[in-house]
C-alpha cells in the first residue's frame, strides 16, 4: 500500500536528480540558474512531504519551507544579477564562452 | 535593553551592516567619504571585543545558551549555543574580518559603490559567526545561506571585468547545488526524527528509536560530507576555488581562503561528529581518504601555477586537505576503537587540536599571503610571477612579511605551520598495529614536504630575483595596507616560538566537538 | 547530440544518481512515522518559535538587496587594473 507522502518523497528525491543533470549540461545558463531553482523547489517538497505523515502537515516543516523559499528566491536574485552581467560582458549566455567554466 | 552576550556580536555586525549605507550617504553629504570605513572597522572591533567577553565568560561559567522568547527546544524552537569550539573559531573569523576590513580601506578606494562592499562584508561575517554559534541545523543553513550570498557578490565585486563575474557565476552554482544538498540531508533527518534541533537529533540517533536504516543514515552522512564538501573545497568539489580566488579583489581573497572555507570544514565536523557519534558510525576513513586526495591532486596543479594569486588558491586547497586528514584521523580513532575508549580518545583529541591549530595557522598565513600579493598585484598592476620576481626586494616590509607567511605554511620550524603538521602527523602515528593510519601520515609527510618545495621556489623567485624593468618604479604599499600584514606576520611569530597558550585553547575546541 | 562528450558525461552522472536514490530511497521510504508534539498552527508556530529564523531571513534579504544593487552599480572610473595571466592556445574570453 503505497501511501501519498511516499509518492511526494519519491517525487522530490526524482527531481533533485533531473535539477543536478540540468545543472550539469545544459549550455544557456538560464537554464543552469533554473536546474538549481528546480533543486530548491524538490527540497522543499521533501521537507513538506516527510512532515505531512500525521495527517496534516507539521508546522516545523510548513516554517522551514516558508524561510527556504525566501532564501531561495534572494539566491536566484543574486545569479540572475550575475547571468546580466556575464551577458553584458559575453554578448551571449552561452557558457561556451566563458573561458575557463571547465566543469 | 540588554542584549545577551551570545546574541551581541551578530546584532553589532548585522546591525553596523543595516546603518553603513546610511553613513555613507552622511558622509558624502561632508565630503568626508572615508566616515564609512572607519565606521565598518568600528563594528568589527566591537563584536571582536564582545567575542572576548564571551570566550571568557565561557571559560568561567561553561557553554552558554540562548532562545528567542520563551519558546522551548522540545516543541521546536531554534537555540544559539556557544561552547569552545564555536568561539574559537567565531574570534578567527571576526579577526581577520577586522583586518581585511582595515586593508579594504586603501585597497578598495578606486571602486564605486564601497557602501554596499562594507555592508557584504559584514554580513559575510555576521553570517559565518552565526554558523559557529547555531545550534539548530536548520538556523546553521539561514546563517550558511547568509554567508553564501554575500560571497557571492564579493568575488564578483569588480564585475567591470570579465574575470570576477565568471568566476563568481560559476562558484553560485557549485556552491548553491552544495548548500541544497545539505538542505535535502536536513530535510531527511527532520523525516527520520521529526526535530531539527542537533543535540535532539544527536539523542534521537544515538538511542536508536529512529526506525532507518544505517544504509539511510550513511547516505544523510554523505549528503552532508558532499554539500558542504563543496565550500570547504574538498577535491572533486574543489573546482570553483581557483577561478574565484584569484578574480576576487585581494581583500575578499583573503577573507575567502582564510575563513570561508574553514566555515565549511567547521560546519561539516560540527553536524557530523554531533548528530552521529563518531563511535557508532565509520566516517572517518572517507574523510581521511577525500583529504589525502585533495591534498595530493592540489599539490601537483599548484605546481603549474603562473598566476601568484591561483597558485595561493591551490595551496589553500592543499591546507583544507590536511585539515580533514586531521578530523579524519580523530573520527577513525574513535570509531575503529570504540571498545577501548581510553585508548582511542586522547588520539582523538591530539588529531582533533592538530586540526583546529592548523585552522588558525592557515587563516593567519594565508591571510598574510593573500594581503601581502594584493600589495603586490596593487602597485605592480599584474599578477604573473615571472613579471613580479624580485618585487620583494622593492617592497621590503610587504616581501618580509610574505616570506614569513611562506615559511610558516610550509612548516618550516620554529614558526606556526610546524606544530600544526606535526600534531596531524603524530596523531596519525600514534598507533603503530594500523597500518592504515601509518599509510595516511606517510602521505601528509610527503605532501607537507612536497608544498615546502613550492613555497622555497616562490619565495625565492620573489625576494632573491633581480626585479624587471616594468616594476622598477614600485614603491612600498600604503600603511593602511602594511598594518594588518605586520599584525598577521607578527601573530605567527608569536605562535610559532609560544604555541603553548594556542594549543590550550586548540585542545579544548577538540574537546568540545566531541562533547567537552 | 550538441554537446558531445558533456551530454555523454551528464547522462552517466544521472544513471548513476538514478541507482544511488533507488537504492536509498526505498530504504527512507520504508522509516516508520515519528510521533510529534502537538505544535501550534503555523501562522503562531513561524513567529514565535522560528522567529530566530525570520529574523535573520529579513537581514538575508537586506543582503540580496544590496548585492544586487552592488552588481548593478554605476562605475565612476576605470577601476583597479590587474593583468592576468593568459594560458597560451586560449584567447580571452570576452570585453
Amino acid at each position: 500500500m503505497v501511501e501519498p507522502w511516499q509518492l511526494y518523497a519519491a517525487a522530490a528525491s526524482a527531481a533533485i536528480i533531473i535539477g543536478i543533470y540540468g545543472a550539469a549540461s545544459k549550455r544557456n545558463m538560464l537554464k543552469t540558474i533554473l536546474s538549481v531553482e528546480i533543486i530548491t523547489a524538490s527540497v522543499n517538497l521533501n521537507f513538506l512531504a516527510l512532515g505531512s505523515r500525521g495527517g496534516i502537515v507539521d508546522s516545523l516543516a510548513q516554517s522551514i519551507v516558508v524561510v527556504s523559499i525566501a532564501i531561495g528566491a534572494c539566491v536566484a536574485a543574486v545569479a540572475l544579477s550575475i547571468m546580466i552581467n556575464v551577458f553584458r560582458h559575453y554578448g551571449s549566455l552561452d557558457l561556451k564562452k566563458l573561458r575557463r567554466l571547465r566543469w | 535593553m540588554e542584549i545577551p552576550l551570545l546574541v551581541q556580536p551578530i546584532a553589532i555586525l548585522l546591525s553596523t551592516a543595516l546603518l553603513t549605507p546610511i553613513v555613507d550617504v552622511v558622509g558624502k553629504k561632508v565630503k568626508a567619504e572615508k566616515i564609512r570605513d572607519i565606521f565598518a572597522i568600528a563594528g568589527f572591533g566591537a563584536a571582536f571585543y564582545s567575542l572576548i567577553s564571551l570566550h571568557q565568560a565561557i571559560s568561567s561559567a561553561g557553554p552558554q545558551k540562548y532562545i528567542l522568547g520563551t519558546f522551548g527546544v522540545p516543541a521546536g524552537g531554534v537555540q544559539l549555543t556557544a561552547d569552545r569550539l564555536s568561539v574559537y573559531m567565531a574570534l578567527i573569523f571576526c579577526g581577520i574580518g577586522l583586518l581585511v576590513a582595515i586593508y579594504s580601506v586603501r585597497y578598495m578606494e578606486v571602486d564605486s559603490g564601497l557602501d554596499k562592499y562594507y555592508a557584504l562584508l559584514l554580513t559575510l561575517v555576521a553570517g559565518m559567526i552565526g554558523v559557529a554559534f547555531s545550534g539548530d541545523f536548520f538556523n546553521l543553513y539561514v546563517f550558511w545561506e547568509m554567508m553564501c550570498i554575500s560571497s557571492y557578490t564579493l568575488v564578483s565585486f569588480r564585475k567591470y571585468r570579465w574575470e570576477p563575474v565568471e568566476a563568481g557565476f560559476k562558484y553560485l552554482v557549485m556552491s548553491t547545488i552544495g548548500s541544497l544538498l545539505a538542505l535535502y540531508a536536513i530535510s531527511l533527518l527532520y523525516g527520520f526524527t521529526g526535530t531539527v534541533n542537533l543535540k535532539e537529533l544527536s539523542a534521537a540517533i544515538s538511542s536508536g528509536q529512529v526506525s532507518a536504516s544505517p544504509l539511510s543514515l550513511y547516505f544523510t552522512i554523505g549528503m552532508i560530507i558532499t554539500g558542504f564538501g563543496v565550500t570547504a573545497a574538498m577535491v572533486p568539489l574543489h573546482t570553483w576555488l581557483p577561478d574565484a580566488h584569484p578574480a576576487a579583489p585581494s581583500s575578499i581573497s583573503a577573507m575567502l581562503s582564510a575563513v570561508v572555507i574553514k566555515a565549511g570544514v567547521y560546519a561539516m565536523c560540527r553536524s557530523l561528529f554531533t548528530i552521529f557519534s563518531p563511535a557508532s558510525f565509520d566516517y572517518g576513513t572517507v574523510l581521511m581518504i577525500f583529504g589525502i586526495l585533495t591534498m595530493t591532486v592540489a599539490n601537483l596543479m599548484a605546481l603549474m601555477q603562473r598566476d601568484i594569486k591561483r597558485l595561493l588558491a591551490y595551496s589553500s586547497i592543499v591546507n583544507i586537505g590536511y585539515i580533514l586528514t586531521g578530523v579524519g584521523i580523530g573520527a577513525y580513532a574513535l570509531s575503529h576503537y570504540s571498545s577501548s575508549p581510553k585508548l582511542a580518545t586522547p588520539i582523538a583529541v591530539f588529531a582533533l587540536m592538530g586540526a583546529m591549530f592548523h585552522i588558525l595557522n592557515h587563516a593567519v598565513g594565508k591571510g598574510l599571503l593573500f594581503l601581502c600579493s594584493g600589495c603586490f598585484v596593487h602597485e605592480a598592476k599584474t599578477r604573473d610571477i615571472p613579471e613580479l620576481e624580485g618585487i620583494g626586494r622593492k617592497m621590503t616590509w610587504t616581501g618580509t612579511s610574505f616570506s614569513i607567511g611562506l615559511l610558516a605554511l610550509a612548516g618550516v620550524p620554529p614558526l606556526s605551520g610546524f606544530w600544526s603538521k606535526l600534531f596531524i602527523i603524530l596523531a596519525g602515528f600514534s598507533l603503530p598495529e594500523d597500518s592504515f593510519m601509518k599509510f595516511i601520515s606517510i602521505i601528509v609527510v610527503l605532501n607537507s614536504i612536497f608544498a615546502a618545495s613550492y613555497y622555497l621556489w616562490l619565495m625565492q623567485r620573489i625576494m632573491l630575483k633581480e626585479p624587471k624593468p616594468r616594476i622598477a618604479n614600485v614603491v612600498e604599499a600604503p600603511a593602511s595596507m602594511l598594518l594588518p600584514i605586520v599584525i598577521l606576520a607578527a601573530v605567527t611569530v608569536v605562535i610559532g616560538i609560544w604555541p603553548g597558550a594556542i594549543i590550550s585553547l586548540a585542545e579544548n575546541a577538540g574537546r568540545a566537538l566531541l562533547g567537552g | 547530440m550538441k554537446n558531445g562528450p558533456e551530454d555523454g558525461l551528464a547522462a552517466i552522472t544521472v544513471i548513476l544518481l538514478a541507482v544511488v536514490a533507488f537504492t536509498f530511497v526505498s530504504e527512507i521510504l520504508h522509516a516508520t512515522p515519528f510521533s510529534l508534539p502537538s505544535r501550534p498552527p503555523l501562522e503562531r508556530f513561524l513567529w514565535t518559535y522560528r522567529g530566530l529564523d525570520v529574523l535573520i531571513q529579513g537581514f538575508i534579504v537586506f543582503a540580496a538587496a544590496a548585492a544586487v544593487a552592488a552588481l548593478f552599480k554605476v562605475e565612476k572610473g576605470p577601476g583597479a587594473v590587474e593583468e592576468v595571466a593568459v594560458e597560451e592556445g586560449l584567447e580571452k574570453g570576452g570585453d
